[in-house]
């Protein structure tokens, strides 16, 4: 197996990058504010049987704010963090062809690695009534499940934007798809790997040891993915496979330089999710079998999710979640010391999600994360409305808890934050 | 865990009238009132048939007891089945934080619907369940069983009489839903005798009070035959609250077809 080193090279690396970025978001501001048009009357979803021009341009604009009340574990981070993000988007559609941009940039007045910009989605899209091709970066997802995702392989994580691990770079990729009846085929050949984000030196949430970006271990190749979907009826499943190089980095300790490095392996990854929906139940499922160097392992998470909806006849919809972690990983021994950034290998998830149905959409959601074993446990609690028409405020909160040195919250003890962030959307 | 806020926002159709059957329920009606109730309902259900496929654009105005208001604005497509219920695709578009959400439904006749919403922020297609549909849309004054594809099996019928409402004559008819999640006991509404179509509707609550009053406006007829009203207004008597409904132009035999209506086109709806 051939290693390469290889530095990420992109258009966007950099300060000319960030320049690139920056401008390019300017212009798309000032043209969009100034030329946009909506198309009146414009068909959701239907591109087949109708030649139909369609263009939109939207623009997000947010401010973030993070305050962290334990001390810091290292020098140079601080106490609170504040950020302000952009997200445009514009798209053009033509007959059977789009063509969408989302660039997407954060500043980050504490941590300098924190500050990023990226393209989520920029891509050429034709839809055709049994085929559909995609060119350029996107953003898939796969999975059913609520508290981790397993079998969504596709995109990598943008780790800095939250702990959640729900914000996901843009994937470079062609995309080709089969549709027959209610069952779908997706193709995908990825020809650049992106690697995950990590804070700075200064920045919270991070790992005890910092990482060099373009300095990881991988194969050099093009990475391969599938999956077909099918719904039928109550039961929606979904079966993918993936070749190439693992979106998840390893953490090991080189004996030679006695310095920790990341190593993103190449794997084959084999995924199964899985939805069952009986009245007000769903059953969920996702489970992986994961084969690389050194490791080979089965991970699932299931559980469910049931809904009052109209509770009590105030209007409020409540719904209850409770998921199950196993993970088969083994440790990676380099030297006798190993980290991984994903270990939940027998937790239990519970949360309640409670949405007001009100005119300004208030919703709460409320969940933890136990491990069943160590006892260390997390907790998250988040809530957010319409301050106005135009404006969304959201509050959250992560706690860190009963850390043990070996646990998966370990580095992050002293890191529980709450968070407040406002978002206008033009 | 999910970051982002979970959007509980369910419209499973958005076409009043816009239900085809090709099959029904005899009902198992003992009384000459029952018996016409039920032939009311079952011709204005057989004059809306044969419409393929429409969609149009809608916009909601909520109005709180202060005179407050917020608005909603979202598309609509949907699509006539031969023997099931319609399937429909909804894109919203206001207010924005929401835009760009879509939401697939397929109703049954018999079953829960099936129904998926697509998150964009997420890239995210979920399954949510239908079984329930007494809550408030969006917000607004109208519940999701007030503007889902009113099929004729939901209820039972009982013809009370004919009157004369905004100079014209109609048949006014009670009808109790059938299925238990319903947040009404009865309904009364007022259908026209000469083109079937509903003019008003009575809703009341759980313990038999009057809680809502719907009037359907402005019917304009496509294809020379299908009415679809532009304008509805409901008001909430007990809360002060009311929503107005305006729907723009429909269009109607686009030549839509399942694949408009399948996973891969709630994706791409923007």
């Amino acid at each position: 197996m051939t290693i390469a080193k290889n530095a990420q090279s992109s258009f966007l690396n950099g300060r000319s990058g960030l320049f690139r970025i920056l401008s390019l978001m300017g212009i798309m501001l000032v043209v969009g504010a100034a030329a946009s048009t909506e198309a009146a009357a414009q068909t959701p979803g239907s591109r087949f049987q109708q030649i139909m021009d369609d263009s939109r341009f939207t623009a997000d604009l947010g401010f973030e704010f993070r305050g962290f009340p334990s001390k810091p574990l290292y020098d140079g981070q601080e106490d609170h963090a504040a950020s302000i993000m952009a997200d445009v988007e514009w798209y053009l559609d033509v007959g059977r062809h789009r063509i969408l941009l989302n660039p997407y940039a954060r500043l980050d007045a504490s941590d300098s690695r924190r500050s990023h910009v990226d393209f989520r989605e920029a891509y050429w899209q034709y839809a055709g009534s049994t085929f559909e091709v995609r060119a350029g970066l996107a953003k898939v997802f796969w999975g059913v499940t609520e508290s981790n995702h397993l079998v969504d392989i596709i995109n990598q994580t943008d780790a800095i934007e939250s702990p959640d691990g729900e914000d996901k770079l843009g994937q470079p990729m062609i995309q080709a798809s089969w549709i027959f009846g209610q069952a779908t085929l997706d193709t995908f050949v990825m020809p650049f790997f992106r690697e995950r984000t990590f804070p700075g030196q200064e920045g919270r949430l991070r790992t005890p040891f910092l990482t060099e970006k373009g300095e990881a271990f991988r194969q050099d190749r093009i990475d391969l993915g599938a999956r077909m979907f099918v719904t039928m009826g109550m039961v929606d499943v979904g079966v993918s496979a993936f070749h190439g190089t693992s979106r998840e980095p390893v953490f090991g300790l080189n004996p030679a330089t006695a310095s920790f490095e990341l190593d993103y392996p190449t794997i084959t990854q084999l995924g199964l999710d899985l939805l069952a929906i009986r009245g007000e139940w769903i059953f969920k499922s996702e489970t992986i079998y994961r084969s690389g160097y050194l490791s080979r392992f089965l991970a699932t998470t299931t559980g469910f999710e049931y809904t009052f909806s109209n509770f009590r006849n105030i209007g409020w919809d409540l719904g209850g979640l409770a998921e199950y972690h196993f993970d088969g990983r083994d440790e990676v021994d380099f030297a006798g010391q190993s980290f991984r950034l994903s270990s939940l290998e027998h937790d239990v998830f519970g949360g309640a999600r409670l949405a007001f149905n009100d005119a300004q959409s208030s919703e709460m959601l409320a969940g933890a994360v136990v491990d069943v074993i160590s006892g260390e446990h997390f907790v998250l609690v988040e809530a957010s409305r319409r301050v106005s028409q135009r404006m969304k405020a959201e509050a959250e909160v992560r706690a860190f808890r009963n850390t043990t040195p070996d646990g998966m919250f370990h580095f992050l003890r002293d890191d529980s934050f709450a968070q407040l962030s406002l978002v206008y959307y033009f | 865990m999910n970051k982002r806020t979970f959007i509980n926002t369910i419209l499973t159709a958005v076409c009043l009238l816009a239900a085809p059957l090709t099959t029904y329920a005899q009902s198992d009606a003992s009384t000459a009132a029952e018996e016409r109730g039920l032939e009311i309902a079952l011709e204005a259900d057989a004059r809306d048939r044969g419409w393929g496929d429409s969609s149009t654009e809608l916009s909601m105005i909520l109005r709180n007891r202060n005179g407050q208001q917020s608005t909603r604005r979202l598309r609509t497509t949907t699509l006539e089945v031969d023997g099931d219920g319609d399937k429909s695709l909804l894109v919203f578009d206001e207010p924005r934080d929401v835009q760009g959400t879509a939401f697939l439904s397929f109703t049954h006749v018999s079953d829960p619907d099936d129904q998926w919403l697509f998150l964009p922020s997420l890239g995210r297609v979920k399954r949510i369940s239908s079984s329930n549909k007494s809550g408030p849309f969006m917000g607004s004054e109208f519940a999701y069983e007030d503007i889902s594809s009113q099929e004729v099996d939901k209820y039972t019928y009982r013809f009370l009489r004919e009157e004369e409402l905004d100079g014209m004559s109609t048949f006014v008819i009670e009808r109790i839903p059938t299925y238990e999640k319903s947040g009404y006991t009865r309904q009364i509404v007022w259908i026209d005798t000469e083109e079937y179509r509903n003019i008003k509707g009575e809703f009341y609550d759980r313990k038999g009070d009057l809680l809502k009053t719907l009037t359907w406006n402005d019917y304009v007829q496509y294809e020379g035959q299908y009415w679809r009203s532009l304008r509805m207004e409901m008001e909430n008597h007990q809360t002060g609250k009311s929503t107005t409904l305006t729907f723009s132009e429909y269009n109607f035999q686009q030549g839509l077809s399942d694949r408009d209506f399948d996973q891969a086109s709630l994706r791409r709806a923007k």
